[in-house]
């Protein structure tokens, strides 16, 4: 009976008001009971007259007892606010409607079925749910992959705008988070104020499992987005309903990816061989054998290989060997063969390729003689002549040696790496030229010595230090007692290939004299990021390096002369390799910031002399399709930012200046997307509650009081989601039209009392 | 018996009378010398009959041989008696106690009236009798001209207490009889009666040659029906009580009292006869200078 007179009236409760219809029964009653007592002459008139009125009389007084009933019963009706069904024949009616569509545009909507993406079925549903709104009814579409964006932003009465903008909605190469998307919709009718219209929201997706879980467990939202949901949800008279619709892939589940394409070395040195590998990955069920796939390089096909056996859930590595002729920005791309779901069969990256890497190298104690100056042996292990020893054919470091009296005067900004060897003072100002340089992205490598005061080190450099650098141990004599350096920590990468090579021993390499380095106090991102790059036998660092901003900073204990241990004359060679390979992990080149995943922004350090020219003329990137994006220069930093790309690929601009050509930009996709295996119904429900407040195991969507009635999962027929909608309409509302009565009764009962005799009421 | 006076003689009302005397509309037997036109020019020492000596007759009329042979109280009555005389029919049944709040009773009104008509008569010479009744003659006091008379006659009034039933009809019908020589008739009384009865025995005054004045009085609640809520009304005279709200009966009601009033209005002026409703709301003074003014005007037409 409940259930029925929901379906009628939005506030059922307040029809128990209804019962005020008694009120005037009541009164008349009451009346009856309380009178007052008159002695009276006129009788032989007064009989007469009600002899004569007393029938009329009754029939008048039963119409305006009948009138003020129903005058308080349709206010009662009127407040309960009740509304007309769909398909109630004359009468039918609809109340009006906000309908938030949430279109699922991640890129696994490019799954071809039919020869037609499922992104295009998905759009045409979604301007037949626009085609079939009344005049007034509200529109907005939410295009929905790693971000939720507004098509037609305050358009919502327009609905031709709403479909024209539908038609031209593409594809974006980004995963979807479709908790996300119903936030943002919610938070769109939380915005929207009006309490009387109706609100749909409707999520179109192909509905594969990465929409909705991460690692078994539902997609998070943040604090904001969970207030949203909440709040849309907060009133049961007013909460949104939420529809999935399952935009159907076909059995076909397919999919091979080019899954990743990186360099090996960071530092790519032109005209030199560098070593590629690109990883792809079969996710589907079915082994594929012999899949091509191919390099290409500024647009050119430079190499093709083939995958002889991909078996699912195996990624496999391809390596390719390319070499750059000239030096500068380079785009370069991986593709398989098409299949099923285009949109990952290519991955893309942007390197740059050096000419020279500027290493400045501020001497301590700089003499005359032949490698008597504390950072000899350390630039000769860097010289291009040791490239043999370095196992490279040719090493794009180049070093530059000032005296310690001399750094006050240099330009650091020349420079990829400053080496700082056993440099007793450097003045105030310079430390903090130093820092800056550090955290715009510099790299800087200190080696310490008998000219280091600890204290005044680490009062000085403290912020730029990772460790402290505590009291001196090791006699320093070479022919006294000495520590080895471990040969089991080569967790870090610019040690970690020691690993592999053979014959190279680090516990060959000897320490007479080191500085104790111990754990810097303090908080924050710079401690959390301090790693031990080389230790020795007993366990103790002796070489730590932490990020600092943008660039990275590396101490070590010990000298960088042969002073204080024999590294530089290690018996098996290890030090060339040692110092390149800490050297070109340092290093960071510029090209890392410019390859980004899809959703996120590019970032790119302009060189200084151009920075007022790309002010003035504006900077712009053209994204793989060919549009144009404006990149924002900061006031004070020299970094041009990009808005977040939706789109994988190559994104180039050019740089003002005949002497800048043009720069590569590369935007990945996540390649969890890929994995076209869908959630079904009863998994979706297993995310939310039966009822509110019930236990889930897996966790659920949103933490607020969401319940399966709040959600219906359709199929992807126009007719079944519409009938759906249907079924949930709460027609039209007529409490209107009950309150005009009211007004109609309230004039219609003054007149007919004032009629009748009532005059004095 | 001073106070009597003071209570009905109102010296306010009576001044606006003298200033107006009482002209008779018709010719009648018996004016008083310069204002009555009379037909039998000169006062007559006629003998006309005996009749039962009744107290505040003058005692000189006394037929003393009548006394001597029957031992019985008998006045002769004489031709020259009469100038004017006239009698006033007072109500006094139970319905004329009635009395909105702040308003005085109908009874009292009207005795107000025949107190100030009896003063008047009576300092013009002529002589005025009084009737009471109510669903019976209650006192029957035969016209005189004294002033012993007038002081008898408020002696009476001030008496007066009301608790019968009305029977006007029937009443008027026994006085049309008994009231043998024709004169002025004043009827005080709220009339609450079946009016064709009314009308037939006021016929049968005016076929006795009477002149016939009738005051009906009415309290202005009686007039206006202002009850606003559910009220029970209790009946004088026997009648049945009634609850009932009287703003659904208000129309009905005053549909009622128009029509009788324009019912005894139309039968009146039929038959000549002055009917002058009152409503004891209003001034005293004022109704009876606007009856005498009406009589004035009438004669001169």
């Amino acid at each position: 009976m409940f259930a029925w007179l929901q379906a009628f009236f939005a506030n059922p409760a307040i029809l128990a008001g209804a019962s005020a219809g008694a009120i005037p029964v009541v009164i008349h009653l009451l009346n009856k009971q309380r009178f007052k007592k008159v002695v009276w002459a006129a009788m032989h008139w007064l009989w007469a007259a009600q002899k004569k009125a007393s029938r009329r009389q009754r029939i008048e007084q039963l119409i305006l007892l009948l009138i003020r009933i129903l005058i308080l019963v349709l206010l009662a009706m009127a407040l309960a606010r009740p509304a007309l069904q769909e398909g109630m024949g004359l009468l039918a009616g609809r109340t009006s409607v906000y309908r938030v569509i949430v279109l699922d545009n991640s890129y696994s909507m490019g799954h071809l079925v039919g020869g037609q993406p499922l992104f295009e079925k998905a759009k045409e549903l979604a301007l037949q749910l626009v085609d079939k709104l009344n005049p007034g009814d509200e529109v907005d579409v939410l295009l929905v992959n790693s971000a939720a964006e507004e098509l037609t932003p305050s358009n919502a009465l327009k609905h031709d705008e709403v479909k024209r903008d539908i038609k031209a909605a593409t594809i974006s190469d980004g995963t979807t988070n479709l908790p996300r998307g119903i936030a943002a919709a919610c938070r769109l009718i939380n915005d929207r104020k009006s309490r009387n219209l109706r609100k749909e929201i409707i999520v179109l997706t192909d509905r594969t499992r990465s929409g909705w879980e991460t690692g078994g467990q539902p997609k998070k939202l943040d604090t904001n987005e969970e207030e949203q949901v909440a709040k849309a949800f907060e009133d049961p008279k007013t909460k949104p309903k939420i529809w999935i619709a399952r935009i159907a892939g076909g059995d076909n589940k397919e999919n091979l990816v080019a899954a990743n394409l990186e360099v090996d070395e960071k530092v790519i040195t032109a005209r030199v061989e560098t070593q590629l590998t690109a990883t792809f990955k079969n996710v589907g069920t079915q082994t594929a054998n012999r899949v091509p796939v191919t390099l290409t390089v500024d647009g050119e096909r430079v190499a093709r290989e083939e995958i002889p056996v991909l078996e699912p859930l195996k990624p496999q590595n391809v390596i390719f060997h390319h070499t750059f002729a000239d030096p500068g920005s380079h785009a370069l791309s991986v593709q398989i063969e098409p299949d099923l779901l285009p949109n990952d069969n290519a991955a893309y990256l942007a390197v740059d390729a050096e000419d020279q890497v500027k290493v400045l190298c501020v001497d301590g104690q700089q003499r005359v003689t032949p490698m008597q100056s504390e950072l000899d042996h350390f630039r000769q292990a860097l010289s291009p002549s040791m490239a043999k020893e370095a196992g490279a054919s040719r090493l794009p470091l180049y070093t530059e040696a000032i005296s310690d009296g001399a750094l006050p005067d240099a330009n650091l900004d020349n420079y990829r790496l400053v080496v700082l060897g056993n440099v007793a003072l450097i003045p105030s100002e310079k430390i903090e030229a130093i820092k800056q340089y550090v955290l715009k992205g510099g790299s800087l490598w200190i080696f310490l010595g008998d000219r280091i005061d600890p204290a005044i080190y680490n009062k000085d450099l403290g912020a730029l230090l990772p460790s402290l650098i505590g009291e001196a141990v090791g006699s320093g004599d070479h022919e006294g007692a000495f520590e080895k350096l471990s040969d089991k920590d080569l967790d870090h990468p610019a040690i970690s290939k020691f690993r592999n090579i053979k014959g190279l021993p680090l516990h060959e390499l000897f320490v007479f004299r080191r500085f104790k380095l111990l754990p810097r106090p303090g908080e924050g991102k710079e401690k959390d990021s301090v790693r031990t790059v080389m230790a020795m036998e007993n366990g103790e660092p002796v070489a730590t390096e932490m990020r600092l901003g943008e660039g990275r900073v590396m101490l070590v204990g010990t000298t960088a002369d042969k002073a204080w241990n024999n590294w530089a004359g290690a018996p098996g060679g290890q030090w060339v390799p040692l110092v390149n390979l800490i050297a070109l992990d340092l290093i960071n080149p510029d090209y890392l910031m410019r390859n980004r995943m899809v959703g996120e922004a590019f970032e790119y350090k302009l060189p200084q002399e151009i920075v007022s020219e790309a002010r003035r003329q504006g900077l712009r990137l053209v994204t793989p399709s060919g549009e144009p994006i404006v990149m924002e220069i900061g006031v004070e930093s020299f970094t041009a930012v990009s808005k977040p790309v939706s789109k994988a690929g190559i994104y180039t601009t050019e740089l003002p200046g005949e002497k800048h050509p043009t720069i590569h930009f590369a935007a990945d996709r996540n390649t969890e997307e890929s994995d076209l295996d869908t959630i079904d119904d009863p998994e979706i429900r297993a995310y939310v509650p039966a009822a509110q407040g019930a236990p889930l195991e897996h966790g659920r969507f949103f933490e607020t009081n969401i319940t399966q009635d709040d959600i219906e999962l359709t199929g992807d027929d126009y007719g079944g989601i519409e009938a759906s909608l249907k079924k949930h309409s709460s027609g039209k509302e007529i409490w209107r039209y009950l309150v005009m009565m009211v007004l109609l009764l309230l004039v219609a009962e003054s007149l007919l009392a004032q009629r009748f005799g009532d005059y004095t009421r | 018996m001073a106070s009597d006076l003071s209570k009905y003689l109102d010296p306010k009302t009576l001044t606006k009378i003298g200033g107006l005397d009482l002209k008779a509309r018709l010719i009648v037997e018996g004016y008083i010398s310069g204002h009555h036109k009379s037909p039998y020019h000169g006062f007559s020492v006629e003998f006309a009959e005996h009749r039962e000596y009744t107290p505040g007759d003058d005692l000189k009329h006394l037929d003393w041989k009548v006394l001597g042979k029957t031992d019985r109280y008998y006045i002769k009555q004489y031709e020259e008696e009469t100038n004017l005389r006239s009698y006033i029919l007072l109500d006094t049944s139970e319905s004329m106690k009635y009395a909105s709040p702040g308003n005085v009773s109908k009874l009292e009104y009207a005795c107000y009236i025949a107190a100030s008509l009896s003063y008047m008569l009576v300092r013009q010479q002529d002589s005025v009798g009084m009737v009471l009744f109510d669903n019976g003659i209650k006192k029957f006091i035969p016209a005189s001209a004294s002033p012993a008379h007038l002081r008898l006659l408020l002696h009476e009034l001030a008496n007066v207490v009301p608790d019968q039933r009305t029977d006007i009809g029937t009443i008027f019908h026994d006085l049309a009889e008994r009231i043998k020589r024709k004169g002025l008739i004043v009827i005080l009384s709220d009339l609450f009666d079946d009016p064709e009865k009314l009308l037939f025995g006021l016929q049968h005054f005016r076929h006795k040659r009477h002149e016939v004045i009738v005051f009906q009085l009415l309290d202005d609640f009686e007039i206006r029906f202002p009850f606003d809520q559910m009220t029970l009304f209790e009946g004088y005279e026997g009648w049945q009580e009634l609850l009932c709200d009287p703003r659904a009966l208000r129309n009905a009601y005053l549909n009622e009292y128009e029509g009788f009033s324009e019912r005894m209005k139309r039968g009146c002026r039929n038959n000549k006869i002055d009917f002058l409703p009152v409503n004891t709301k209003n001034p005293l003074d004022v109704v009876l200078s606007a009856y005498l003014a009406t009589r004035l005007n009438s004669k001169f037409k």
